[in-house]
């Protein structure tokens, strides 16, 4: 359960980093490397929590 | 009726307990067994029953779904919903039906922990993820201080609905005094709630269901009347758009998060256990979520947006208030049967929400402070009308600076509450073999809690002057 629950900050940080970029696009319009790795680090954590816990979860 | 979670932590019904027999709630505890009985055996026998069968039996069973609708169905999403239309046409209704049905992964998670938990979640919140988190962020400020302030936009718009029919009956009744009226009414209603061996909680739940089905009658006849570009609205419905820059982006992360929240949440689940649903009501529980809540708030806000998108759209008028759009609607709808139509339709709108706003802030607040909901006690009543200050907005009182600070302080913890009610619903300790073992389930919740932290993040760039 502490592995989800750090994922699920990594996922925070990762979207904060993705919207930095956005509104940095929109006020100078560079910053489009933030939105690349901030979607791409949001879309592996969110594949990564999605998974079930199984029968033997090592982050519980 | 219930058992607990299988392989979960031990049940036990009383309250700062983690387990427990949904059936073992106060609220449930006031319907007869063999009430309870009965519709347990309905149910088994539905789960044999031909699809067609099933489905018109389900109906008659649902209940909490349909609150949630009533609930989510406010001044606030149908006032978004017409501005809208008038702004953008039919171009943002895609946007609906995706908000919503993303938010029903979370409303299947509250079922989950209704049904096959058989827990109290904000008791289970503050054991697993602290008191802050449960009886503070989910309880006390997502739900009940929530019930209370956004009253006053119910309030405001029902006064003026009736003040705006009277003229039609031949009289006037300014909002001034019409609040009696629009307290007494819903009143009657919050307090009906749990009496009476549980045919009060059938009563509100019939008035619901008959609220929503006069809302989808009233826009869908006045629709009628206006006229739909089939066409249009088509497109509209499956092609995404968004207006350009951040404006889009606002839209679309505020239309996808907020549809469906915390306070709907709480109350499904809490109005599930109020009907004493255990185990074998998870089906019931699913179709009232895609009967009652997701069509019923697909269907009104497709039928809003139309209207306005038929009406004030071509003629570039874009009013800002509910009224006003109300107002600057009616010359455009012709006979005056489908005026009042309209009005009358729309006056079920926060008239239903009041009632489900009050019944979640009164459960909230019982499980915050580890009370005992009784409905026949002082406090339960105390708390449920808590909510009716807002008949101050009957003056044009409207709280700005409070409906600011806690839309700031939402905007920030809102993410937090999606974030425990997902390792809830993961968790072995609280869920045993209940727990999700769904990727696709836990990938919708994912969905909507990083939409939530989009909101929140938006908001602090916002004050930063950086969005």
């Amino acid at each position: 359960m502490r592995a989800r629950v750090w994922g699920l900050i990594v996922n925070l940080a990762a979207n904060a980093m993705a919207l930095w970029g956005v509104a940095s696009v929109m006020r100078t319009g560079t910053g489009w490397i933030w939105i690349v790795i901030g979607g791409v680090a949001t879309a592996v954590c969110i594949s990564a929590l999605a998974v079930p816990a199984g029968s033997a979860d090592p982050g519980e | 009726m219930n058992g607990a979670a299988s392989g979960g932590e031990p049940a036990s019904g009383g309250p700062h307990t983690q387990g427990g027999d949904p059936s073992g709630y106060p609220i449930a505890q006031r319907i007869p067994q063999e009430v309870l009985d009965a519709e347990a055996g309905r149910l088994a026998a539905l789960a044999k029953a031909p699809a067609h069968k099933r489905i018109g039996g389900y109906a008659r069973l649902a209940g909490p779904g349909f609150m949630g609708a009533a609930l989510t169905l406010g001044a606030g999403t149908l006032t978004s919903s017409m501005l809208s239309g008038a702004t953008f046409g039919y171009r943002t209704l895609w946007l609906i039906w995706l908000a919503c049905g993303l938010g029903l992964f979370m409303m299947a998670a509250m079922a989950r922990f209704t049904c096959k938990g058989g827990f109290r979640v904000i008791q289970v919140q503050n054991r697993r993820h602290s008191w802050l988190i449960g009886s503070l962020l989910t309880a006390l400020v997502g739900t009940a201080v929530v019930a209370v302030i956004f009253n006053f936009g119910q309030v405001a718009l029902g006064t003026h609905l009736i003040e705006s029919l009277a003229p039609f009956a031949g009289f006037s009744f300014p909002a001034e005094y019409n609040w009696v009226l629009y307290v007494g009414v819903t009143s009657w209603l919050i307090l009906s709630y749990g009496r009476r061996g549980g045919t009060g909680t059938r009563l509100v739940e019939g008035v619901m269901k008959a609220a929503i089905a006069l809302m989808i009658v009233a826009f869908g006849a006045v629709l009628v009347v206006v006229g739909v570009d089939w066409g249009a609205a088509a497109r509209g419905a499956f092609v995404p758009w968004l207006p350009g820059g951040g404006q889009g982006l606002d839209l679309f992360i505020a239309s996808s998060a907020a549809a469906v929240g915390v306070m709907d949440w709480v109350f499904f689940h809490y109005a599930g256990l109020g009907r004493g649903w255990g185990r074998n009501h998870e089906s019931l529980a699913r179709f009232d979520l895609f009967a009652g809540l997701f069509i019923p708030f697909v269907v009104v806000n497709f039928l809003v947006i139309g209207v306005f998108a038929a009406t004030l759209f071509p003629q570039g008028i874009t009013p800002e208030s509910a009224p006003e759009l109300a107002a600057a609607l009616m010359p455009l709808l012709g006979p005056t049967w489908s005026q009042i139509l309209f009005y009358v339709g729309f006056l079920a709108v926060p008239i239903t929400t009041t009632v489900a706003m009050s019944l979640a802030g009164a459960m909230a607040i019982h499980e915050a402070f580890g009370w005992e909901p009784d409905t026949a006690s002082w406090r339960w009543k105390i708390s449920a009308l808590l909510p009716q200050v807002a008949f101050l907005a009957a003056w044009n009182a409207n709280p700005v600076w409070l409906v600011i600070f806690i839309a700031a302080f939402l905007s920030l913890a809102n993410n937090v509450v999606g974030w425990s009610m997902y390792l809830l619903l993961n968790d072995r300790r609280v869920l045993g073999e209940d727990r999700s073992k769904s990727y696709l389930w836990n990938l919708g919740i994912l969905l909507q809690v990083t939409l939530l932290n989009a909101i929140a993040i938006t908001y602090i760039f916002n004050r930063l002057g950086l969005w």
